[in-house]
């Protein structure tokens, strides 16, 4: 019995997901080709009134330059509107007496970790946040930030399916991903929640005078079901309650978590198959397998060390724990619905690697972005290899693309390592570290929760040890700062390799070798784990893997 | 003819042996010289002088972080009480991390010289071409001997037979054969007369002419070329940017995590020895390639000197590699620059014999390859026409673009006059008819022996009556076109089918005719170049689609192009058609080679990705290609194309080697880093190579690292094998070799290193 | 390439560039591209920050209502507290959850079996309970749970709310004196 229910979690989960990712897959090529899409009359009808009310021009189709700007425009003012919200939730009606608003660090922090997709949490949002805040603040970015990140993810995949046409309109594709996909998805998966038992209600506290034996207990509560599936479907993460998605209000029982991690899972498989449907059916499969293999990979990896009880919910039990967080850590959702600390040694390693990689499958639009950078460079090596200048269907890869690239990794190891060190050599990570800290000392547990305090932040994951425990000015203004360098600038400069790509030559040459197929997924793959593992391996060494002997 | 031809065929001999000495007047030829020896002592010298930091911060950044590196730990060495947290080990340790430091910054430096010292042993022997002679100048018309040295433009020389034209320049007055060959390759000596231009380092094998010199000292032909060769080494390709900054990237990455171990690892208990953690940078960094790449660039440059092409730039010769479409010419790529005549098609009323003979008279005059040919199966066969001494002082008939055939045409009462070479040729054939017992010889008016051959019947009746006899060859249409201009009774019908069956075989008909009657066809075909065959396998192996351009009507080109295995025909084509063909390969994204000598393929030449000019052809079209063989052998495009595959094959392997050397590196410096400090147990697992001490491990590993640089220098220099075969293998066994081979060899290696240290180090 | 061997060039240029880039992106500040962002925000804001939640809210009171207040089980009448939120039990008659440390939100209600099992002879003792009886109601919560959970998708478990609830209510004599209401009312759960 013990084994049958983890193959059947295993196979409904990725049936479902896989499944439901063909359906959105499609859906969203579609979307981003401009075809006509079920229902698109209605669709039609509902998105050209916002067009006419915001003033915008479908037609118009913008540069990657024109395209970037009106993104971090975008979410610059929801940065700046959330950021004042929490300053001044106080203030604001409907809001329980004596709740203050967030210190500006905190504040900060909350407002960079939500709007780019992190969701890293230094407050905890049932005792912090007002009822009003969750909704217009927090609810509300949610949509926001894994909306603008399709967007660009759509412009890039534009890149490679037409020439110097412009790489669409962000505000087009940010309202379609919003009203025509985030929106009803999430409208129905927050129905389905309620009704297994998470909470949707304007009333913030629930107070019971006495308890079956008498005591007096009360509990926060509040709009949960509306932010839950959201949170899940946009890759957020970021909790209703401080506990995540362990709190039995966010996910009630052992089937929610499986559903919760297929909301989690559809889009980044979508991406992949979007793109098979767009680019050639061999090449967006071949990414949709290297994904799931390094997912395999990860999975494997966590499987081999047993991972609770302490720490872990027992109505998912440790297998039920491992695929949410996986899942969740993997496409940098970042909920978890245990305590980080109750994973074994061995998951925690699984977890840094997904963080790492970014990309398996990583986090809608963007996780699909990442994994076509390690497409170029495998290629790059790849075409050496055989001794042609290195090219991706039949579009040169330029010196300025490598550049770029190369950027991209090489920002990662910079936003997480140099922060590190930062953080203990002045002490700051000593300061919150508590009894990991023995003298001059710290131990390796210590050490690696601060390092994935930054991994998480770089890699916009959002899971992380310390929690409330980070709301210091420094760990909100470092993490804030990493967590926009970590969202915005990869973002760019891969937008700026669309701009390369969109400006290319693409004829019908038959590739060297085919970008697809076993022989492609396994370079694909070994050069992925590789770059990620030889940059990497000492840290890891030194901190999870001698959790185990210590 | 024959005898003309033996004479001349000697003469190439001579030239091709002793040409190259016979230029040099002034100084000692070098081009004999033997090799000079790889390693000599400007290499190193050279090479040391490229440790200076500074050239290694603007051309090497791998090298000048490792240089850095040095400096430190010599910093160290020298005053190890600096710090007591980051320096851990004894004195002579950090001494001997040093030493192996600088070896390596110096291999890599030694490995960039010594492919430099080899393109510059090229530009030497091209050099020795154009060397100071003595020259005849003209003062007040008088001749003096100056150095060619002080030659300007506007100077003009008298050069003699046997002397070397001192610089390029115009012919003014006079004629004379030129032997062009040191130049071109092209063996024959070349006619010059006035207003022709002339080749300076090039040699009068006849006659005297007068020269003005249009070109400055130092602008030469020849010095142009010394000039691509030298700059060839320097900018760097698109793909050569692209490595620099994956590496550069690598590096940064790798600085980054060492920077980061630094100040983090002694946190946790660990002890951060300098040392330590430079030599994991430095095993880390991409070094073995980081240190081959220039050398992998220049040795490119170097290697296709040695076949004795010129490129321009070394983009040529990478976009050589891209190559997936080569359009080659028939002619002279695929086939022998001339066709043989191999058979003669009587018409209905005549005979092979007939044929023969009048195919003879009518090619007596026609010096080109096919006529030749012609003449020599007539001989060998023995189809000699009677009449010999009248047809060799016939008319010639030139043969024109507008007529399209050539001939003779002969009075046969008129006197006849031979020249002297025309007598031997008489002699000589004579000679040949009466060894054979053929007859009596030709000579004279028995000819008795010729009356079962209508040829001969008719040239002898038409002789008697003395009438004008007109032996003509040519294209079938052309010949047919005169005799239907002319009225004369033909069968159409006959020549043309038989002309179509020769055309099926792949050979090209002539038709000869004797006064407007055709007697018969002269079947000529093409001789394909030795293993051309073979040679187009290899390239359709590696993914390469080969054209075939040709003149040719379609039938002819088709049996070619299957006998030679082409993929594509292109028959019956204009000159024009190249271009035309270029450019529409290319808009389908195709990379483009192409061989081309005349001026018309010089459009072409400059739009193909690849062109290939050969050095006998003119100069727009070496103007326009980005690389002259000076073979002028087309079909060495083939040899270009696998060179650019193998640079480019060249540099991947040795990267994917260096960045597989580190998963080894990793396994043997982080043991060591962190076993000292710790007793955790799971890490102990860590240690599977067991080495013997935290100090042999590192050692072994930076002395892995410095050594595997001169161990891959030949390779570099030599580049990886490149089998004709489809990418994919080739992808595999390289990932194989380079891949897999670049994990486990260091493992090895180390662990060889470490126990031969263990030795000494006990 | 060339370019880069100096390095105050280098400099000097990517200066000249960031200001370059600098003085674009000032120019990219024009009310045609600021607008339709702010109108954009503005109205994604009213849908997805304020109609949705709300909407959402209105149709789970109507529809689930139960669900939508946080599953709050009733007993007498009176709201004992959530079904899924664990409560404080400190009589040995009861069953008890897991200290809240050792879970990861601290506030769910639900222990093993084995840990439900390991109680039974302490709680048999102290209530006078035998123990078959306890391990029969033990063995029907777990199988609701699983049935709750369509079978596979979570481990058996047993919550403990609803066990001790189940317990009052059938041995309301035993628990009478833990239990400060009156013994005549039923324990009524919500679904």
């Amino acid at each position: 019995m013990t084994c049958v229910d983890p193959i059947v979690q295993t196979s409904v989960l990725f049936g479902g997901s896989i499944g439901m990712a063909i359906i959105f897959g499609l859906y969203i090529a579609r979307m981003i080709s401009y075809e006509m899409r079920p229902l698109e009359k209605p669709l039609a009808r509902v998105e050209k009134g916002f067009f006419r009310l915001v003033g915008i021009d479908v037609n118009r189709q913008m540069t990657w330059k024109e395209y970037l700007f009106a993104l971090v425009f975008t979410d610059g003012i929801v940065m700046v509107f959330i950021f004042i919200i929490f300053l001044i939730q106080g203030m604001l009606p409907t809001a329980t007496p004596g709740l203050k608003g967030l210190s500006i660090d905190l504040a900060f922090n909350t407002a960079a970790s939500f709007i780019t997709n992190t969701d890293l949490q230094h407050y905890a949002g049932d005792q912090q946040l007002s009822i009003l805040t969750q909704m217009i603040a927090i609810t509300f970015v949610m949509f926001v930030a894994p909306a603008s990140a399709m967007a660009a993810g759509f412009a890039f995949i534009r890149a490679f399916i037409r020439k110097n046409f412009g790489l669409g309109n962000f505000y087009v594709d940010f309202t379609r991903n919003i009203l025509t996909l985030l929106l009803p998805v999430s409208f129905v998966s927050s129905l389905f929640l309620i009704y297994m038992g998470v909470p949707q209600t304007l009333n913030s506290s629930v107070t019971i005078d006495k308890t079956l034996e008498g005591h007096n207990q009360s509990f926060t509560i509040g709009p949960v079901g509306s932010l839950e599936s959201i949170k899940m479907l946009g890759h957020n993460g970021g909790g209703f309650f401080g506990a995540n998605s362990a709190h039995p209000f966010e996910n009630p029982n052992g089937f929610t978590n499986i559903y919760e991690t297929f909301l989690i899972l559809i889009i980044p498989l979508a991406f992949p198959i979007a793109y098979a449907k767009l680019v050639g059916r061999g090449r967006g499969i071949a990414i949709l397998i290297a994904m799931l293999i390094g997912f395999g990979i990860m999975f494997a990896i966590a499987l081999t060390a047993q991972s609770g009880p302490k720490g872990l919910e027992t109505r998912f039990g440790s297998f039920g724990t491992l695929l949410f967080t996986i899942s969740s850590i993997a496409t940098n959702t970042g909920a978890t619905n245990s305590l980080l600390g109750g994973l074994s040694p061995n998951a925690v390693i699984s977890l840094f690697l997904g963080m790492f990689v970014q990309a398996i499958p990583g986090a809608a639009g963007v996780g699909m972005m990442t994994m076509i950078v390690y497409v170029l460079l495998t290629l790059f090596i790849v075409g050496l290899m055989v001794g042609k200048t290195p090219e991706y269907m039949s579009m040169k890869i330029s010196p300025k693309d490598i550049k770029l690239a190369v950027f991209i990794f090489l920002l990662h190891p910079t936003l997480i390592l140099i922060p590190t060190v930062t953080a203990f050599t002045t002490g700051n990570a000593q300061g919150v570290l508590g009894r990991e800290v023995q003298g001059q000392k710290i131990t390796p547990f210590g050490y690696t929760q601060a390092l994935y305090e930054y991994t998480s932040a770089a890699a916009n994951n959002g899971s992380d040890y310390l929690g409330t425990s980070a709301n210091t000015p420094f760990w909100n203004w470092s993490t804030g700062l990493v967590m926009l360098l970590g969202r915005f600038v990869p973002l760019g400069l891969m937008l700026g390799i669309a701009g390369s790509f969109t400006a290319k030559d693409r004829k019908e040459v038959i590739e060297p070798i085919k970008t697809e197929g076993p022989l492609f997924i396994s370079v694909l793959v070994i050069m992925t784990f590789l770059l990620t593992a030889l940059t990497f391996f000492p840290f890891i060494i030194i901190g999870p893997f001698s959790m185990l002997g210590s | 003819m024959k005898i003309v031809d033996m004479i001349k065929k000697e003469m190439r001999f001579d030239k091709n042996d002793k040409g190259q000495n016979a230029i040099s007047a002034v100084s000692s030829n070098t081009s004999n010289k033997k090799k000079p020896s790889t390693i000599d002592r400007k290499v190193i010298q050279d090479s040391v002088t490229k440790l200076d930091p500074r050239y290694l911060a603007k051309n090497n950044a791998v090298m000048f972080t490792v240089e850095v590196g040095f400096i430190v730990v010599f910093i160290i060495a020298l005053f190890p009480n600096i710090s007591t947290e980051f320096v851990q080990f004894s004195s002579a340790f950090y001494f001997e991390i040093a030493v192996i430091l600088i070896i390596t910054v110096w291999f890599a430096t030694f490995s960039e010289s010594l492919s430099e010292a080899q393109a510059r042993a090229r530009v030497d022997s091209l050099r020795s071409l154009e060397k100071e002679v003595s020259a005849r100048k003209i003062v007040n018309e008088k001749e003096v001997v100056v150095n060619s040295k002080s030659l300007k433009p506007g100077d003009e020389v008298k050069v003699y037979a046997g002397e070397t034209i001192p610089r390029d320049g115009l012919v003014i007055k006079g004629k004379a054969f030129v032997d062009e060959s040191m130049m071109t390759g092209e063996s024959n000596p070349v006619f010059k007369e006035k207003d022709d231009h002339v080749i300076g380092g090039t040699r009068i094998a006849s006659d005297n002419i007068l020269v003005e010199i249009t070109a400055e000292a130092g602008r030469s032909f020849l010095d142009e070329m010394v000039g691509l060769i030298e700059s060839a080494s320097r900018p760097k390709t698109k793909n050569e940017i692209a490595l620099t900054m994956l590496l550069a990237g690598l590096s940064l990455i790798f600085i980054i995590v060492v920077g980061g171990l630094l100040f983090l690892i002694h946190y946790l208990g660990y002890s951060g020895d300098i040392a330590t953690l430079i030599a994991l940078l430095v095993a880390l960094m991409p070094t073995t390639i980081g240190g081959l790449l220039p050398a992998i660039g220049v040795a490119g440059v170097t290697r296709i000197g040695r076949d004795n092409i010129v490129a321009k730039s070394g983009k040529g010769i990478e976009a050589a590699g891209d190559c997936d479409v080569l359009i080659l010419d028939k002619t002279g790529t695929i086939t022998e620059g001339s066709r043989s005549a191999i058979k003669f098609i009587p018409l209905q009323m005549y005979t092979e014999q007939d044929t023969g003979q009048a195919a003879f008279a009518a090619s007596i005059h026609d010096n080109t390859h096919e006529g030749k040919s012609i003449i020599d199966l007539s001989e060998e066969k023995r189809f000699i026409p009677p009449l010999m001494e009248k047809i060799l002082a016939a008319r010639p008939i030139e043969f024109s673009a507008d007529t399209g055939y050539s001939g003779i045409d002969f009075i046969p009462a008129k006197k006849t006059a031979l020249t002297n070479e025309q007598q031997e040729e008489f002699a000589f054939i004579s000679k040949l008819e009466s060894e054979n017992g053929n007859g009596n010889g030709i000579a004279g008016a028995d000819n008795h022996h010729h009356v079962n051959c209508k040829v001969s019947s008719m040239l002898l009746e038409l002789d008697k009556f003395n009438k004008e006899v007109q032996v003509l060859k040519g294209s079938v249409d052309n010949i047919l076109a005169l005799t239907r201009k002319a009225n004369a009774r033909v069968n159409e019908a006959e020549v043309r089918w038989k002309a179509q069956e020769v055309s099926k075989d792949g050979g090209t008909p002539l038709a000869v005719s004797i006064n407007n009657e055709i007697i018969g066809l002269v079947v000529l075909k093409d001789n394909l170049k030795e293993n051309i065959r073979q040679k187009l396998d290899e390239v359709r192996a590696t993914g390469i689609t080969t054209v075939m351009i040709t003149g040719d009507n379609k039938l002819t080109a088709q049996v070619i192009a299957k006998e030679a295995n082409v993929d594509q025909v292109m028959a019956e084509a204009k000159p024009t058609d190249k271009l035309v063909r270029v450019q529409e390969e290319q808009s389908k994204g195709h990379v483009i080679g192409m061989v081309g000598d005349g001026t018309n393929d010089a459009p072409a030449l400059a739009k193909a990705d690849i062109g290939l000019a050969m050095n006998s052809g003119t100069a727009a079209a070496k103007e326009a290609a980005n690389m002259v063989d000076l073979d002028s052998d087309p079909s060495k495009i083939l040899r270009v194309v696998k060179l650019g595959k193998q640079l480019l094959i060249t540099r991947g392997a040795i990267t994917t080697f260096s960045i597989a050397n580190d998963v080894a590196k990793y396994f043997a410096i982080i043991p060591a880093m962190i076993m000292k400090s710790t007793n955790n147990a799971h890490l102990e697992s860590l240690n599977i190579m067991h080495l013997h001490s935290p100090d042999t491990a590192i050692l072994s590993t930076l002395i892995f690292n410095a050594i595997i640089i001169p161990a891959l220098i030949p390779l570099s220099l030599r580049g990886v094998k490149f089998k004709p075969e489809p990418p994919q293998k080739t992808f595999i066994r390289n990932m194989l070799i380079y891949g897999l081979g670049g994990v486990a060899l260091p493992f090895v290696g180390i662990k060889v290193i470490d126990l031969l240290l263990s030795v000494f180090m006990r | 390439m060339k370019v880069e061997d100096n390095d105050d060039n280098m400099l000097r240029i990517a200066r000249g560039r960031t200001m370059k880039i600098l003085e674009k992106i000032q120019s990219q500040f024009t009310p045609n591209n600021i607008s339709p962002s702010i109108k954009v925000i503005i109205l994604m804001l009213i849908v997805t920050g304020i109609a949705y939640p709300l909407i959402l809210v209105a149709i789970g009171q109507n529809i689930f209502p139960f669900q939508s207040n946080g599953s709050i089980v009733t007993f007498n009448g009176k709201a004992i507290g959530s079904k899924l939120i664990a409560q404080e039990f400190n009589s040995p008659k009861f069953f008890h959850s897991r200290p809240a440390s050792d879970s990861a939100s601290g506030l769910d209600p639900h222990i093993t079996p084995t840990r439900a099992f390991s109680q039974i002879s302490n709680i048999s003792k102290a209530s006078g309970i035998p123990e078959n009886t306890l391990r029969t109601l033990v063995e029907l919560n777990i199988e609701r749970n699983k049935n709750s959970n369509l079978l596979a998708f979570a481990p058996d478990h047993v919550n403990v709310l609803e066990l001790n609830m189940e317990l009052v209510r059938q041995y309301n004599q035993v628990y009478s004196d833990v239990v400060q209401t009156s013994n005549n009312n039923t324990l009524h759960s919500g679904r």
